[in-house]
């Protein structure tokens, strides 16, 4: 203190006084209209040039989907046969996500995946009947339609699994989305199931499958052993993490399903958080709040209120794609055989002129 | 008694029927029913939109095609009990012969190829032959005789061979053959095959079927159209 009273008092100072805008919930209430909050999110490193694989609960494909469309480099080890049409492509499973896993909603399963991938564990159940075939326990939805027999399963899953291992090989970065912490479990084994024994597949059995509600420390624990491994065998692997903002579309537990979803998104969100501070390879992009923030007032929902819409995907890319700046949008030359007359259909035409003239 | 009249259309591989017709009829061959072989078009125009469903009758509006066939079944096939023959439902090359099978193989194949599902197999068969069968449902609902004639299975001579190994394109051809006659099985519809002694062990065709063309990779020749005839009155005589 000068005591000179022409010299202006310097503001007191707390912590609080150097922070950006961002940090300030003035911001928000400033925003003339919620689309203009921005800076949601700074990238932790840059993942330009490297090659991306995407896995996750529903909301991931919007990430993986948007990527691609982007030109990232993004891998998919199994791509559809050339004989699909495009617009069956989702239903059998192909270019939803990196590989053919379907939806991976827990951490548990994630890292159960990988271990069923690198030969480190093998589930006790194979296959479940069902309508006459037989569908993959974990991947049960995979197919529209179940497959032939447990031969075919197993001849399917084999393919499925020794490229998942490949893809952990190959990518640089893994975009993984958290989703649920419930599930069901076979008690015989450990093995998680996507989804419940009994919906589309297998027969519910009391006394073999048990509800789990993971608690943070095992959805911590396992997401970290995920880590762990994927970096024994891949040392440069980095991790993008995200949270669904799709709430359960039912809960096994007593709770209403409403604050069973708080719970549950709570929990993973916690657990991404803690994991993005701990590790300087595993970062944090917050869709989960840019979609389901009250500010948002809940218009990037459909009218269900459960699933996210067309603008809130755009929204939330835009905020990714701030940050990572996409390439070049990818090539989008479709493959050969797609459409068009083809040398076959040529010489199918002479062979009609030969035979019945120009008539 | 009136002869009976029997009209084969369809895809390219009425070609060879008709040069196998005019070839039997040049050697003095009398069937016991009135042949006519008419070729609709190319098979990959057997698309979504080549008919239009009138109920009672199927109307061409391929401009190509309706030019050779205007309405199907013929007028007055039923007064005259015509069978139609159908040329097109087991042309497989369009499922196999794409270069893309190097990397894939039906699951039901051994190998180190990514595994297909039988159900992709099958979602494909059915978009792609999915009009023709529709075709041949509305000529069946007119109350006229259908029968599905099968036609050549692969020629080991096809290019695509070189890029999709033999078992696997074979593979496919077997399972689309099953699951063609299963369909038509379904639907109330005869498959007049062809007969096993035109094939080899390992289910390609022999090659004294093929083509005069040279570049030609899967249409057989005058000689395997008037086998098809022959087979077809023989199979019409016998009350089948």
């Amino acid at each position: 203190m000068t005591g000179d009273d022409a010299t202006p008092l310097a503001p007191p100072s707390h912590p609080y006084r150097a922070r950006p805008p961002r940090s300030r919930w003035r911001t928000v209430a400033d925003s003339p209209h919620p689309l203009d909050i921005d800076d949601w999110y700074r990238k932790k490193f840059s993942i330009s040039g490297l090659r991306i694989g995407t896995a996750g609960s529903c909301f991931a494909q919007h990430i993986g989907r948007e990527m691609r469309a982007q030109g990232f480099d993004y891998v998919d080890v199994e791509p559809p046969p050339p004989i699909l049409r495009a617009e069956s492509h989702a239903s059998f499973g192909y270019g939803i996500y990196s590989a053919r896993y379907g939806n991976v909603y827990t951490t548990r399963q994630l890292l159960q995946l990988l271990q069923r991938a690198l030969g480190e564990f093998a589930p006790v159940e194979s296959a479940w009947a069902l309508e006459g075939g037989c569908v993959d326990p974990f991947r049960p939805t995979i197919e529209p339609v179940p497959l032939l027999d447990r031969d075919e399963v197993e001849e399917m899953r084999r393919h499925h699994l020794s490229q998942v291992a490949k893809l952990f090989e190959r990518i640089d970065v893994f975009v993984f989305t958290l989703g649920l912490t419930e599930a069901w479990v076979d008690a015989r084994d450990g093995s998680v199931y996507p989804v419940a024994p009994g919906v589309s597949g297998g027969i519910y059995d009391p006394a073999i499958h048990r509800f789990v509600n993971f608690p943070h420390h095992q959805v911590r624990a396992d997401l970290e052993a995920f880590v762990n491994r994927v970096r024994s065998i891949n040392p440069r692997m980095r991790f993008l993490l995200t949270v669904s903002p799709v709430p359960l579309m039912a809960t096994a537990t007593d709770q209403h399903v409403i604050p069973a979803t708080m719970y549950s998104k709570s929990v993973l969100r916690s657990v991404a958080g803690i994991m993005s501070d701990r590790y300087r390879y595993i970062d944090y992009f917050p869709s989960y709040e840019i979609v389901s923030s009250h500010v948002m007032r809940g218009a990037f929902y459909n009218a269900d209120m459960r699933t996210v819409n067309r603008s809130g995907v755009d929204h939330v890319m835009r905020q990714f794609f701030r940050e990572h700046a996409p390439p070049a949008p990818a090539d989008a030359t479709p493959p050969a055989g797609a459409a068009g007359r083809e040398d076959d259909d040529i010489v199918c035409d002479e062979e009609l002129l030969d035979a019945f003239g120009r008539d | 008694m009136a002869t009976r009249h029997v009209l084969v259309t369809g895809d390219s591989h009425t070609g060879a029927l008709r040069r196998g017709l005019d070839q039997l009829l040049a050697s003095g061959w009398a069937p016991a029913c009135e042949l006519e072989v008419i070729g609709l078009g190319s098979g990959a125009d057997l698309a979504p939109g080549f008919f239009v469903d009138r109920g009672s009758h199927a109307e061409i509006v391929n401009p190509v095609y309706r030019r050779r066939i205007p309405v199907l079944p013929k007028p007055r096939a039923v007064a005259r009990k015509t069978v139609h023959v159908w040329s097109g439902l087991f042309h497989f090359p369009k499922v196999w012969r794409s270069p893309g099978w190097a990397q894939f193989r039906p699951a039901c194949v051994r190998g180190r190829e990514a595994p297909v599902s039988r159900a992709v197999v099958r979602t494909t068969l059915l978009d792609w032959f999915g009009p023709q069968l529709a075709l041949v449902a509305v000529i069946r609902r007119a109350g006229v005789p259908v029968l599905a004639l099968e036609t050549p299975r692969p020629f080991r001579h096809h290019p695509s061979l070189r890029a999709v190994r033999p078992e696997v394109a074979i593979g496919l051809d077997r399972l689309c053959l099953h699951m063609m006659e299963a369909e038509l099985r379904a639907m109330g519809i005869p498959v007049l095959r062809i007969p096993g002694a035109c094939l080899d062990q390992d289910g390609f065709m022999h090659a004294q079927w093929r083509s005069e063309n040279p570049k030609d990779p899967h249409h057989g020749n005058a000689e395997f159209g008037a086998l098809m005839l022959r087979h077809l009155c023989q199979y019409l005589e016998n009350g089948r």
